[in-house]
């Protein structure tokens, strides 16, 4: 029976733990809920929780309390609510390998062929919309920066490597890069950090700041 | 008729020589002689020829032995004609007499002794691989011919005439023995001598009959080396015997040199004889020269003396000349020589039939299979499963270094045509093979085999029913986006699998509902166009129908198995939509819906999960597989800690 307390105990803190209260809020500020397909307003006492993106507008800011704790979202920025934990090293390594499971396996095929051609000339209506790529893109990367000011590197680190491929422009944003393979060194992970740092070489072959990091990083690891 | 050694006879001395060694053991190189226990490796038949012929040359060349033996199963049945085995002699009696008072006519008496051994037969059994024990049985014919004067009187002439007078004494001879190997290089023999003798012709005994002493043979062949045997024998009526031979091997065969020295206790010459053998033995034949070469050479042929001590071998004795002997053995093998033992077979897997492929890949079987040959070897393993395939699966083959037992996999191919498509047992035949043709040994095992919809709860497995009825899910997707055409026409053409996606899911999904597993011991898994017919089923079912449909149309489907430690699992899909990330904004703004992935060709595409058992519309469908597919494979780091898993269709 005692068993059985502690353990409703723990659920009751656990789903608390994911409720933050709106404290503070200027200018526009907006939240998309779980897998909705509409954003919506944000007002000052309203409850949000860890499926909710929370994005804000140049000039905006909204101030969150959780449990006690507070965290402002300054403006022109997004941030996933459930990123708003500690995460721990191992999970963060873990999460970091997961980048691999998301290669589609080389295999034989079975000889099904797959439709792909399209004779005549393809025209697509609508190209890639850059720009809308770009503005979500580097919000969410405030967003992270933010959580890594505020001590949540681990969390940071994710939201940076998942922003990079959903909103593949960000790719392009090397100081942004090499802020987050930064927080990999602080966290004295050498061998992921020096992987990034090459990732990033690659967008920008001649960055000399670049090199230098990659050669220290060398150094760490072999020693 | 000339007297020319006098060494006394050894009972058990073997013409053939002493060759048998590691390299030549499944060749029978020794006779009744020196092996009345009959002991013999031979596997099948072999037949022996052995020509012999003394040195001097005053007697011509003949066949000495002529031999057959088989082994079935332990035991071994030997049977030989002894053509050569014969020694007569003529003795003057001193006697001479006038045969007629007017013509000066004389002779002299004489007496003709005749020895033969006409054949003999073998029998033995092995007990165990290290011990067996047998008898032979030996058949002896002796003719003796003695001249005498004889006095005839009549009324008008006395005279003297010859008489001749001739008795046989032919007689049986057998004797047992026992054979033991207390390790894998020695072998130990005892044997006994003039066991039992029963003679054909009753009276009193005959002073020119053989000697048939009782005695017991003791042997010993050891090999410290591979190449290398030492053999001695000692019999307790007076003979030793000792000697060694070397083996080498050479052109696909083995050849042995080897020499052995014979010594008896009733002769002054320490070194009586020497027996030297040269044998050639391959897989097929063995060629043995062998000769024997006596020391003493005081020849005395009067028959007083051969009366002081009567010989006791035929073929061996003090009157003995120097032989020289070709032996041929054949292995009439219609049966092989067994290189490996199937010792045990583990059944791995229960066999599914619709998965069959896996079985390719997955061994359903394992054996342990011990190489009992001296020497490395190459097994072929196969199967045959009755009622699921009509010839012999080779499995690859496996290298078994000399004397190793290693697990050998088995592999097979189904035939679905032959599968009854019932849950039943059915018999499997494991066969190893070291040389093409007859197996060297074969283990039965019932194996179970499901039926087609029996799933083994992999869900990587699934696949196999996703492409079970290909052509019927082409059928109807094309029906429907046939119908559908100006409705996926009126989207630009990036967004072209988007819309054949939702499209069929909308229709798919229209007419089900969702029904739970029979209850049974194994999972059960429906084909696409059997969902589509009976319309329903459980996750599995609709997830490998709409799977099905997709895939049918060169759309990428994978599955995401959901694992729980409850053991309540999930599967739901992931599906390729064939956008780019950036072009993601034309699906959706809200980015948990859809995840990136990484193509053979290193470009990133956008997948969405898609839950098949919302059975409602296909933005509910997405909207519920994104919310599971994010908490559960990204949120709580699923993914990576194998707790979901992503499975590719094809």
């Amino acid at each position: 029976m005692k068993k059985l307390f502690i353990a409703i105990l723990f659920l009751g803190l656990n789903l608390s733990a994911q409720d933050f209260t709106v404290e503070k809020i200027s200018g526009n500020v907006q939240v998309l809920k779980s897998t909705s397909e509409k954003y919506e307003n944000v007002n000052q006492g309203d409850k949000l929780n860890g499926n909710d993106l929370i994005v804000t507008d140049e000039k905006s800011f909204i101030q969150l309390n959780k449990a006690g704790n507070k965290f402002i979202l300054q403006g022109n920025s997004a941030l996933g609510l459930n990123y708003l934990k500690q995460i721990s090293i191992n999970d963060l390594l873990l999460a970091l390998a997961r980048e691999e499971i998301r290669r589609v396996p080389k295999n034989e095929g079975n000889g099904n062929s797959r439709n792909t051609a399209v004779y005549g000339e393809e025209i697509r209506k609508d190209s890639p919309n850059s720009k809308i790529d770009d503005k979500m893109g580097i919000k969410k990367l405030n967003g992270a920066k933010q959580l890594a000011e505020n001590g949540y590197k681990e969390s940071a680190v994710l939201v940076a490597k998942e922003t990079y491929r959903k909103y593949p422009s960000t790719k392009n944003k090397i100081d942004e890069r090499i802020y987050f393979a930064d927080i990999l060194v602080d966290l004295t992970l050498y061998s992921e950090a020096f992987e990034e740092f090459n990732e990033i070489r690659k967008a920008a072959p001649n960055n000399e700041v670049i090199s230098n990091k990659i050669e220290k990083l060398k150094i760490e690891i072999e020693n | 008729m000339q007297f020319l050694n006098n060494t006394y006879a050894q009972s058990s001395i073997n013409i053939l020589g002493y060759a048998g060694n590691n390299y030549n053991s499944a060749f029978r190189l020794n006779s009744l002689e020196t092996n009345p226990g009959n002991y013999s490796n031979t596997n099948d038949w072999e037949l022996n020829v052995l020509f012999g012929g003394t040195v001097s040359g005053k007697s011509s060349s003949n066949i000495y032995t002529l031999s057959l033996a088989k082994t079935i199963s332990r035991h071994n049945l030997y049977s030989r004609y002894t053509p050569g085995f014969e020694k007569n002699f003529v003795f003057n009696t001193g006697t001479t007499i006038l045969l007629s008072d007017t013509e000066e006519i004389e002779t002299t008496l004489k007496t003709t002794l005749q020895y033969k051994e006409k054949f003999g037969f073998g029998y033995s059994y092995k007990f165990s691989s290290n011990f067996s024990a047998g008898f032979s049985v030996r058949y002896f014919d002796q003719k003796f011919t003695e001249e005498t004067a004889v006095p005839v009187f009549t009324d008008s002439l006395n005279s003297i005439i010859t008489q001749t007078e001739v008795e046989s004494k032919n007689y049986w001879r057998g004797d047992i023995g026992i054979n033991y190997n207390p390790a894998a290089n020695l072998l130990l023999n005892l044997s006994s001598i003039n066991l039992f003798t029963l003679k054909e012709n009753t009276g009193s005994e005959n002073i020119y009959e053989m000697n048939v002493e009782k005695g017991a043979l003791i042997g010993l062949s050891y090999s410290p080396y591979k190449y290398l045997n030492f053999h001695s024998s000692y019999e307790t009526t007076g003979g030793i015997t000792g000697g060694f031979n070397l083996a080498t091997e050479m052109f696909d065969g083995s050849l042995t040199a080897g020499i052995s020295l014979i010594h008896d206790k009733d002769i002054d010459n320490t070194i009586a004889g020497i027996i030297p053998v040269l044998n050639y033995s391959t897989g097929l034949f063995s060629l043995t020269l062998s000769g024997i070469k006596y020391f003493t050479s005081d020849s005395q042929n009067l028959l007083s003396s051969f009366l002081d001590k009567r010989f006791k071998s035929i073929i061996n004795n003090k009157y003995s000349e120097d032989k020289i002997f070709l032996g041929i053995n054949f292995a009439l093998s219609f049966k092989k020589k067994k290189s490996a033992d199937l010792i045990e077979v583990e059944i791995k897997k229960e066999i599914f039939p619709t998965m069959g492929d896996i079985y390719l890949n997955e061994p359903f079987a394992v054996g342990k299979v011990t190489n009992i040959t001296d020497k490395p070897v190459i097994v072929k393993p196969s199967s045959l499963i009755s009622n699921l395939s009509d010839e012999i699966i080779f499995s690859p083959d496996v290298t078994i270094s000399a004397g190793d037992t290693v697990l050998v996999p088995f592999y097979t191919i189904i035939n679905n045509n032959l599968s009854s498509g019932r849950r039943e047992i059915s018999q499997a035949n494991f066969y190893v093979t070291v040389i093409n043709g007859e197996p060297d040994d074969e283990i039965q095992k019932p194996v179970l085999i499901n039926n087609y919809n029996s799933w083994d709860g992999k869900v990587i497995n699934l696949r196999y029913f996703v492409y079970k009825d290909l052509s019927f899910a082409a059928g109807y997707a094309k029906n429907i986006l046939t119908r559908q055409k100006e409705n996926i026409l009126s989207v630009q053409s990036s967004l072209s699998i988007f819309k054949k996606i939702e499209v069929l899911f909308n229709h798919f999904v229209k007419e089900m509902i969702y029904v739970s597993d029979p209850r049974s011991s194994v999972e059960y898994v429906q084909f696409p166009s059997e969902t589509i017919n009976v319309k329903g089923g459980d996750c599995d079912d609709l997830s490998v129908g709409f799977a099905s449909l997709l895939e049918s149309i060169g759309i990428e489907t994978a599955f995401v198995d959901y694992k729980s430690k409850a053991g309540i699992s999930h599967v739901n899909l992931l599906i390729n939509t064939g956008l780019a990330p950036m072009e993601a904004h034309l699906i959706t703004i809200n980015d948990k819906k859809y995840f990136v992935r990484e193509d053979k060709n290193g470009n990133d595409q956008v997948w969405i999960p898609v839950e098949m058992t919302s059975l409602t519309d296909f933005e509910t469908g997405w909207s519920l597989g994104s919310e599971k597919f994010y908490k559960e494979a990204v949120e709580n780091f699923g993914l990576a800690k194998n707790e979901v898993e992503i499975i590719d269709v094809n």
